[in-house]
């Protein structure tokens, strides 16, 4: 194992490296195009033997990798923003043929405006898309979920999109362990998939499904999502034994005796564990709860996190407009019919193309929370005020 | 007539279809297909778009076709081609062909950037796309296969003189691939040279076949291919393939007949169309057959009109 | 409602059912876990679209149509192109006991009438048909018939010789009565006769008669013919000598009408066949050959009318078949339509272009001439003429409907093709791409074979 500084780009790439990806499809957008710039280079420099096919459009891309998927191969890819709405029918696609393609999204805003920083706009765009849905804090989580990724995605038959933040993630240098690909190996078996497309043994796949199919079709899909957390569980819990980092679904970070539990996800979980930290060593009782997967989601866990809590207060770099956030709308969901369905939920809505959320920002929401806002409407963090 | 037409004389006998299918009758693709893939051989898998054959094929859980297929979303058969591809030649199956099949709608528009990535990355593929001039499936709107003069359930303007069919092998053979074609679904000799040759070829091959839709054409169903024949005479679909996008060589050349006769086969289809516009589309056709010909006779050298036999 | 049950990746079996039934996917853990086809389509029974029904039928060319004698011009050509020299010849055998005659003194009505004419050339039909007559045949065996009758056959020209040829060969006794030294008649001493080589009609004639039937070159009256012969046929040529036909046999009144149509019925009277004097050649050949086909069917009991319809060839009367007249007797019902075949229903965009062919077929040919009238030279140039052949209405396996069945619901197998009606959705493509309107089409309603 290797210690290295890199960006979240690079380390997207070396997850894909380890875990020995077959095919890659790529297009270049920003702030993604250094992961399968990356990719490109260790392809050719033949640290990893894979086809890398230059696509003219993102479109493209899924539709290769669909393919490439059906006929074996292990596949992975990254995109962006705009890059990843072009897919959007083809991701409904990807999982319908419960294909275990990995995708790393790297979080850009959705334009117009035109726009290229961070926001979580494009990926809950694509929530109902059927794939796992994996948000990562830091570099070094990226890498691991897309390994875990390939390991959960090839159990259940679903594919994984493996979430960054644009800048935050992409642009920013961490310290990222590169693990020996021979223990990756051990973790992490060949792709070999139940039927795959093969002249010595013929199928047809994917032909139009009347009615009196197509609801068994989707079922055994949603089955395969809810077995997605034990299978992601159970693979984190390899993960950390073999390489020392455990994520689970979600981390409930000091939320035993909250009363107070923020909610987050995404690099601004870091901004928001060292507020937190500072706020309990002056003994404030407030509690972290990072939500990693949003599909499935981890309804129980996050019962659990938040049950002490006197307060929940969702912190979101989306807005769903005519709604809210949509990780808000999620909690407040899942409590509700629960025992703490009473409890209040706030939602914040911060950070939007790429706005910085300092701890600062998270002081004026703790400061917001504590003066008993309205439950029922988002609350939008530093926007300027009228005149 | 100075020699009788020519018919297939060695189509391989083993079917990769069967019985069944969901064409209506006397469907020209389901043809095409039955053919290309005697050509073709069972080492072979489809990538399959969006069109009729989507639905020919059969719906879950049938299908009337022997080899590997894959449906795909629509306009994706050359991006998927690309897949299939890259993910047989990693896992050393080289030895497998993969067959792109489209048809107009999903290869003259919504496919049309992704062929031509797959031909500009001369990707190891043959892509064969089935010309029922209209998107057929969907009950028969304008393509950029259209035929001027022809009425589509989508056609608003009157307008006729100006607006022309893609020509898709050009743009193919301006790729430079090695082997861009039209075939027709009236000559099946002729097809099934080109599949075989095309197959030998390495790189990214295109046929272009024309198939009369006796449905959405509203002729009886045994009709696809005297119409198809009659295409080819009429030059408003010659045959022809153009090799790494220079060498032009015309395969058949039937005696012609006005693009007036053609047409007058198939009124239902048709616009009113005034003597202008007639004259119109027949200079049209005139002009790009004197091109085809200006080509294929500068083309005229080692490899030329034998090649493809 | 959720299902219970653990979660597990469902498998779709290796390979596809061919089964007719459908799929049962009846309960959730019937389904595999992803849109993966488990059966072709043969359960999607889309015969049931069908309403209209093609299916093999050999027509009638208008060569065979036009032929006086009756040959199966067409059959005879083709088989040749298949390679059966000997086959081909036992076709024109059986059908004419002259054709090496006629092959040199016909009119030709069948050249006239062939569609090839129309397009190009007219095929030489003549020349194939003098040339096989040189190859060894096996003659036309008919089931024996319950009462051999006596049969007198009064002169030996073409008519008579084919009258008495058909009459042996139906197994009754023929004596022929003929006053000249050679047999012949006319085409000794009439103006055919120069086209004929010496040698060359004794070797027919020898054929005819050989050892089954008896000769006397002595006159003979009519009371003494009637007397001895129940049925008597001659002077067909010279109709002022002697022109009759008596069905009745001697135990029946020579005025009782016979009930079988052209053949009158008085003792000494011209038969009301309509036949234009002077008869040619070959139309002379089938006459005598329809009278002994229907002679031999009313001796049988069978109605002749009736018969006349069953064995007439191209719905014309005045020609019949021996080849059908013993599909007849065997009830073995040939399956061709008498429909012609002309110019106009060709689909000649759709005709093949003609075939080589393979050499060694002169050399197997070589083998089986029985004389010195065709040479090796002659054999070539016949089995080029014969592949000239559009072979009208009759199947030549040009593949044209197999080839282009969208549906791929015609199978082919040793020279025979089959439409699975369980599948073919009545399209008729196949009907319109074959050539020769071999393939004929039929409302579904009404089809009850």
């Amino acid at each position: 194992m290797e210690r290295i500084i890199m960006n979240g780009n690079s380390a997207a790439a070396y997850g894909a490296v380890l875990s020995r990806v077959q095919v890659t499809a790529a297009y270049p957008i920003s702030p993604q195009t250094g992961i399968v710039e990356a990719l490109a280079q260790h392809i050719a420099s033949g640290r990893l033997k894979a086809k890398f096919i230059m696509a003219e459009s993102e479109h493209s891309v899924m539709a290769s990798l669909i393919a490439a998927s059906e006929a074996g191969a292990r596949v992975f890819t990254a995109t962006s923003s705009q890059g990843l709405a072009l897919m959007h029918e083809l991701l409904h696609w990807a999982a319908g043929a419960r294909l275990p393609i990995v995708m790393v999204n790297v979080n850009r805003a959705m334009s117009a405006p035109w726009t290229m920083y961070c926001d979580q706009s494009d990926i809950i765009a694509q929530r109902d898309t059927g794939w796992l849905h994996v948000y990562c804090e830091q570099n070094q989580e990226a890498l691991d979920a897309i390994i875990q990724g390939y390991k959960v995605a090839e159990q259940v038959m679903l594919p994984v999109l493996v979430n960054m933040d644009g800048y935050y993630n992409s642009y920013t240098t961490e310290p990222v362990d590169v693990y020996d690909i021979e223990d990756v190996d051990r973790y992490l078996p060949p792709y070999n998939p139940p039927v795959k497309l093969d002249p010595n043994e013929p199928h047809t796949l994917h032909g139009g499904t009347g009615p009196h199919l197509f609801m068994e079709m989707r079922y055994q899909m949603w089955e395969a999502m809810e077995h997605a957390r034990a299978v992601a569980q159970e693979a984190d819990e390899e993960f950390g034994q073999i390489f020392g980092h455990r994520y689970g679904l979600t981390e409930a970070y000091g939320c035993e005796d909250a009363e107070l539990v923020l909610v987050g996800s995404g690099s601004l979980v870091g901004t928001l564990r060292e507020v937190v930290d500072e706020r309990r060593e002056r003994g404030e009782r407030i509690g972290l709860l990072k939500i990693r997967y949003l599909r499935p989601f981890p309804t129980q866990q996050v019962r659990q996190a938040v049950a002490s809590a006197q307060q929940i207060a969702v912190i979101d770099r989306n807005v769903s407009v005519g709604m809210g956030g949509v990780f808000w709308q999620e909690v407040r969901s899942a409590l509700y019919g629960s025992q703490v369905r009473d409890r209040p939920v706030l939602g914040f809505i911060a950070g939007l193309g790429g706005r910085d959320v300092t701890p600062g920002t998270v002081d004026q929401i703790i400061q917001i929370a504590r003066s008993n806002p309205p439950q029922d409407v988002p609350i939008w963090i530093e926007l300027k005020e009228r005149r | 007539m100075s020699q009788p037409a020519l018919t297939p004389v060695a189509v391989p006998d083993q079917e990769y279809l069967s019985p069944g299918m969901y064409s209506c009758p006397g469907c020209m693709a389901a043809l095409a297909m039955r053919h290309v893939l005697k050509a073709m051989g069972p080492n072979t898998i489809i990538a399959l778009t969006t069109g009729c054959w989507a639905v020919i094929d059969g719906p879950f859980p049938y299908t009337s076709v022997k080899v590997p297929l894959l449906h795909g979303a629509f306009g994706t058969a050359a991006s998927m081609a690309r897949g299939l591809r890259a993910a047989l030649d990693i896992q050393g199956r080289d030895d497998v062909q993969v067959l792109a099949w489209g048809g107009d709608g999903a290869t003259f528009d919504i496919g049309m950037t992704a062929l031509s990535a797959a031909a500009a990355y001369n990707e190891n593929v043959l892509y064969v796309c089935y010309d029922n001039e209209a998107y057929m499936n969907t009950g028969g709107q304008q393509s950029t296969a259209t035929l001027p003069g022809v009425r589509t359930t989508t056609t608003t303007e009157s307008r006729l003189l100006g607006i022309r069919k893609k020509n898709i092998v050009e743009i193919m053979a301006a790729h430079r691939i090695p082997f861009a074609a039209t075939a027709s679904i009236g000559y099946l000799d002729d097809l099934q040279r080109k599949v075989q040759y095309a197959r030998s070829l390495k790189g990214f091959k295109f046929i272009h076949i024309h198939t009369p839709c006796p449905t959405g054409w509203q002729l009886p169903p045994d009709e696809g291919v005297r119409i198809a024949r009659l295409a080819v005479r009429a030059r408003i679909h010659p045959l022809y393939h153009v090799l790494d996008g220079q060498q032009y060589v015309i395969d058949l050349n039937p005696d012609p007949i006005p693009v007036r006769q053609y047409f007058e086969t198939q009124r239902r289809r048709l616009l009113p169309l005034s003597e202008e516009e007639l004259a119109w589309i027949q200079q049209d056709v005139d002009q790009q057959w004197q091109t085809l010909l200006i080509r294929s006779q500068c083309a005229a050298g080692p490899g030329g009109s034998e090649s493809v036999r | 409602m959720t299902t219970e049950g653990e979660f597990h990746i469902r498998k779709p079996p290796a390979t596809l059912s061919q089964s007719q039934q459908p799929v049962s996917l009846e309960a959730l853990d019937d389904y595999p876990y992803k849109s993966v086809a488990l059966a072709s389509t043969r359960a999607n029974l889309t015969g049931l679209w069908r309403y209209w029904r093609p299916y093999y039928q050999t027509k009638r060319a208008p060569c065979d149509a036009a032929c006086p004698v009756g040959n199966q011009v067409v059959d005879y050509i083709q088989t040749v192109v298949e390679g059966h020299w000997q086959k081909a010849a036992n076709v024109l055998r059986s059908e004419n006991p002259l054709p090496a005659v006629t092959g040199r003194v016909c009119h030709r009505p069948c050249e006239l009438s062939c569609n090839r004419r129309q397009y190009d050339q007219r095929i030489a039909i003549h020349d194939i048909e003098a040339v096989l007559a040189e190859i060894q045949f096996e003659p036309l065996r008919f089931p024996p018939t319950p009462v051999p009758r006596a049969v007198a056959v009064v002169g030996s020209g073409p008519a008579e010789l084919a009258f008495a040829f058909f009459m042996a060969s139906l197994h009754h006794a023929v004596t022929l009565f003929e006053t000249a030294e050679a047999l012949g008649g006319r085409l000794r001493a009439g103006p055919q006769a120069r086209h004929l080589p010496d040698g060359l009609l004794d070797a027919e004639i020898e054929r005819i008669v050989g050892e089954r039937m008896a000769v006397q070159h002595s006159a003979v009256g009519l009371e003494e013919l009637k007397a001895k012969y129940e049925g008597i046929f001659g002077g067909v040529h010279s109709p002022e000598e002697l022109m009759l036909v008596l069905p009745g046999g001697r135990d029946r009144s020579p005025d009782e009408p016979v009930p079988f149509p052209g053949v009158g019925a008085h003792e000494v009277a011209q038969p009301t066949l309509p036949i234009r004097a002077p008869l040619r050649v070959s139309e002379a050949i089938g006459y005598g050959k329809w009278v002994a086909l229907l002679l031999d069917a009313y001796w049988r009991g069978l109605n002749p009318a009736d018969t006349l319809s069953h064995i007439q060839v191209g719905g014309n009367p005045r020609i019949v078949s021996a080849l059908k007249y013993l599909a007849l007797l065997t009830d073995h019902p040939l399956q061709r339509s008498e429909e012609v075949v002309t110019y106009d229903k060709l689909q000649l965009d759709m005709l093949e272009s003609p075939s080589s062919w393979d050499p060694v077929l002169v050399t197997e040919a070589e083998g089986l001439l029985t004389s010195q009238w065709a040479t090796r030279d002659d054999l070539q140039r016949v089995l080029a003429e014969a592949h000239r052949c559009f072979s009208c209405g009759r199947c030549n396996h040009c593949d044209n409907c197999w080839v282009y069945c969208p549906d791929a619901v015609i199978s082919r197998s040793e020279g025979r093709y089959e439409i699975d009606y369980d599948y073919c959705k009545g399209c008729l493509l196949c009907a319109a791409v074959c050539p020769r309107r071999v393939l004929s089409v039929i409302e579904e309603e009404k089809w009850n074979g």
